[in-house]
Order: C-alpha cells, then sequence, then structure tokens
C-alpha cells in the first residue's frame, strides 16, 4: 500500500473520533479509531507506516479536538512501539494480534491517563472501567478488520505471518 | 545493545514520543490563552472546526439513534402538552375565581339576601337560551320561583327543582314577566318578551309605564319586588331605546348586561331578611 494513501486514511480516522463516535457513544464509550488505525498500519504493512499514521493522525486529533498538542500522537506511538515490541518478541504471529493491539491500547489509555493525573486531573475508578476499558477492548478488535483490509491493499509485505 | 540501537523506526518512535509528550506539557497551560502564537493561529481554525464537529456530531447522533430523537421528540411533547394543560387549566382557574369574587362581592354587598352560589350544568340548545340548568337543587334550598341573579342581573326564575338541580326559566323566555321601575323617575311597568332584530336578540321589552312617564334611554332599570317573585332595586337593564310611537306596543327597550350563551355561575336568591322585602 502506498504510504501516501494513509494520509486521507488518517485523515478519516480522525474524523470518526471527531464526529461519528461522539454521536454513537453510549456511558462514556469512545474507542480511538486513530489509534486502531494506527496498530493496523504497523501490524498489517510495516512499522513505520505505524509511526506515521500514529503521528499525523494523533497530532491533528490534537490540534482539532484535543486540549494538549501532541498527548494523542504520544499515545498512539506508545501504542505502536509496544505493539511492535510483543510483536517482534512473538515472532510475529498473526494469531496473537489482537492481544497485543489490546497491549497497545492499554499502553496508550494509560499514557493518557498519567499525564492527565500529571496535569492535576482527578481519578476517576469508575469511569476507567466502565468507559475506558472497554473501549480498549474495541479499539483492539477493530485492529483486526484495519490490518485485514490494509494487508489486502499491500501485496506480500506484512509483519504478520 | 549494538542490535537495539540499529532498531531505527523505534528510536524514531521514542524520540518523537519524548518530544510530543514535552509538546504536550507545554501546551497544556498555553492551550487555553490566546496570547501565544500558536493559539493564536490555531485557535480561529480550532473554534471554526468545533461549531463544525456540533453540527456533523448532531447530524449523526440524529441519523444513528433515531429512536433516541423519537423518544426524546416524544417526551418534549409530552411535556409540552401537559404545561399546556396545565396553563390551560390555571388560566381557567383565574378566570372561575374571578367570577366567583365578583359573586362574592356581589353577595357581600347585600347582606339582606341570602343566596346559593351554584353553576351552569346544561343549556338549552336553542339561540335564545330560554331555559338553564343549576347544579343546586333542593338539599340546598332552592325552591320554585326564586330569583336567580349575577351581579350583571337578573337571569331569571327557577321553574323546576330536583335534590341537587334546578331548572330557570331565563329572561330570555318569551312568556317571562317581571316587575320592574325605572330607577330615576320610580315608574313601575312590566318588563318581558323579547326585542329581535334580524334574529339577533336586543334587548327586552318594557310595558305598562304611566301614561305621563319620563323614560329616556339611558336609564337603569330595576326589579320593582310588586310580586314578591324579585327582591326589590335588583339591577335589570338599560334603556336603550324608547317608543315614541304612543300606546298599544311597547313603551321601550331595555338591553340585558348579562351573557346568556356564557353564563357559567349564578346566585339564587333563597331568602330575604324581612327589613328589606
Amino acid at each position: 500500500m502506498k504510504r501516501l494513501l494513509l494520509i486521507p486514511a488518517a485523515i478519516l480516522a480522525v474524523f470518526i473520533d471527531a464526529f461519528v463516535f461522539p454521536a454513537l457513544s453510549g456511558n462514556g464509550i469512545r474507542p480511538l479509531f486513530t489509534l486502531s488505525l494506527a496498530l493496523a498500519a504497523a501490524a498489517a504493512t510495516k512499522v513505520q507506516d505505524g509511526i506515521l499514521v500514529a503521528v499525523f493522525g494523533g497530532l491533528l486529533a490534537d490540534l482539532f479536538c484535543n486540549p494538549y498538542i501532541g498527548l494523542s500522537a504520544a499515545a498512539y506511538l506508545i501504542a505502536v512501539a509496544i505493539m511492535y515490541g510483543f510483536i517482534r518478541k512473538s515472532g510475529f504471529r498473526r494469531g496473537l494480534l489482537i492481544p497485543f493491539a489490546a497491549v497497545g491500547a492499554v499502553a496508550a489509555e494509560t499514557a493518557i491517563l498519567i499525564f492527565s493525573l500529571a496535569i492535576g486531573a482527578r481519578f476517576d475508578a469508575l469511569r476507567l472501567l466502565r468507559a475506558t476499558l472497554p473501549s480498549v477492548v474495541l479499539e483492539a478488535l477493530l485492529v483486526c478488520p484495519l490490518a485485514a483490509l490494509l494487508k489486502s491493499r499491500e501485496k506480500g509485505s506484512s509483519l504478520l505471518r | 545493545m549494538r542490535k537495539l540501537w540499529k532498531n531505527r523506526p523505534m528510536w524514531i518512535a521514542l524520540i518523537a514520543i519524548v518530544l510530543l509528550i514535552v509538546l504536550a506539557a507545554f501546551t497544556a497551560n498555553g492551550r487555553g490563552s490566546k496570547d501565544g502564537l500558536f493559539s493564536a493561529a490555531v485557535t480561529p481554525v480550532a473554534e471554526t472546526l468545533h461549531a463544525v464537529q456540533q453540527e456533523i456530531g448532531g447530524f449523526f447522533a440524529r441519523v444513528f439513534t433515531p429512536s433516541a430523537i423519537q423518544e426524546e421528540n416524544e417526551r418534549l411533547r409530552e411535556t409540552v402538552l401537559l404545561q399546556e394543560q396545565k396553563l390551560a387549566l390555571l388560566d381557567e382557574t383565574e378566570k372561575e375565581n374571578a367570577r366567583l369574587s365578583e359573586l362574592l362581592n356581589f353577595a357581600e354587598s347585600n347582606p339582606d339576601m341570602h343566596f346559593v352560589t351554584a353553576s351552569v350544568i346544561g343549556r338549552d340548545s336553542n339561540p335564545y337560551i330560554d331555559t338553564i340548568t343549576l347544579n343546586a337543587g333542593s338539599r340546598s334550598g332552592v325552591a320554585e320561583k326564586m330569583a336567580v341573579i349575577t351581579p350583571d342581573g337578573v337571569v331569571g326564575r327557577v321553574s323546576e327543582v330536583g335534590p341537587n338541580w334546578c331548572r330557570v326559566k331565563t329572561m330570555c323566555d318569551e312568556k317571562m314577566r317581571i316587575s320592574v321601575m325605572v330607577q330615576r323617575t320610580r315608574d313601575e311597568g312590566m318588563l318581558g318578551g323579547l326585542y329581535l332584530e334580524d334574529g339577533e336578540i336586543l334587548g327586552t321589552l318594557l310595558y305598562y309605564l304611566p301614561g305621563k312617564a319620563d323614560v329616556r334611554t339611558g336609564d337603569t332599570i330595576r326589579t320593582s319586588g310588586i310580586g314578591g317573585l324579585f327582591p326589590k332595586g335588583l339591577y335589570v337593564g338599560t334603556v336603550i331605546a324608547v317608543n315614541e310611537e304612543g300606546r298599544g306596543t311597547h313603551d321601550a327597550i331595555v338591553s340585558m348586561d348579562i351573557d346568556f350563551l356564557h353564563l357559567e355561575e349564578a346566585l339564587i336568591v333563597v331568602g330575604v331578611d324581612e327589613a328589606i322585602g
């Protein structure tokens, strides 16, 4: 898949995060589609693609939708890096994509949480269980079809076996 | 270690993460203010996008959650209906309160008369409303031939009584006759029968005034008390026309202030103290 195509894909993902998921969200559950796309790009093609989506999509979301510029981008990058590390350690096995993506998503949400706490936000355990945890599960589940979609466009080069 | 160092993408990612977190920390305090150059550049775009986001988000919310919107609409519609009903009820109560206050004032200003207040519960379908039904009867002390009045004038007299209702023959009945007098001159006469013009009731007819009676337009007509059916001095109406043609017909036309079509409450005179009667 041509790397440039990931830019509009990231823009679309930010659009979905900003406009579509908030409208559909219930009980505060809002999966980060851009994060799923970044993880899927890293898993399906090259880790550089995942980094590209994470940085570009994250910064775009931060600039126009979030209060702290760079936070989402950093969180997405952490997720991609951690998932990539796990995938490497596992020997690039496809069957472990969802758990590794979940670990990446947890890392991203944890980074956002730690940053929020560091700047004085109140820790809300109930919200963590009721909204963040289901969001992480959905983000991990979204990675699979997205990775399959990206893989179908990219002939031959995938991280996963 | 060398292997780790050669993993260039990971190092790029790590550096990028650190830089991004520093940037996020840097903007954590300053993003809210519009003083900075960066904020000045981004804020207008962000505000515009925020407005667009609200609109688009609302659109998606409507598209994807029609049932929730419908439920909300339904709930709001019910609330509005309920509020409208409450307002209508309040309005109705206020009007009723005003009418009853008027009746009470009238009753208090006539301490020699004893009244039973009653509401109209039935009305003749004919346009002249010659009988009405009130929700007070023999259990409340109402008897036949009792006078029924309002502060606006004489309504009529009780013609039939049940335990908790009574029928009243109104001044619109062609056969209804009451003894009246011209307040200014004290000339006495008989009032009864309708004066119609193009099917519309303009007033009742005043008969049998003395030959030299000086009745004029605008004179007030009150009950004379003769015959004992109506207490003396009750307001009946105002002379709106005097018949100059002479005897054989009515002497004057008296307009009544009561709106029989919209009458809702009335006072039944159940007793009059002897000193007045």
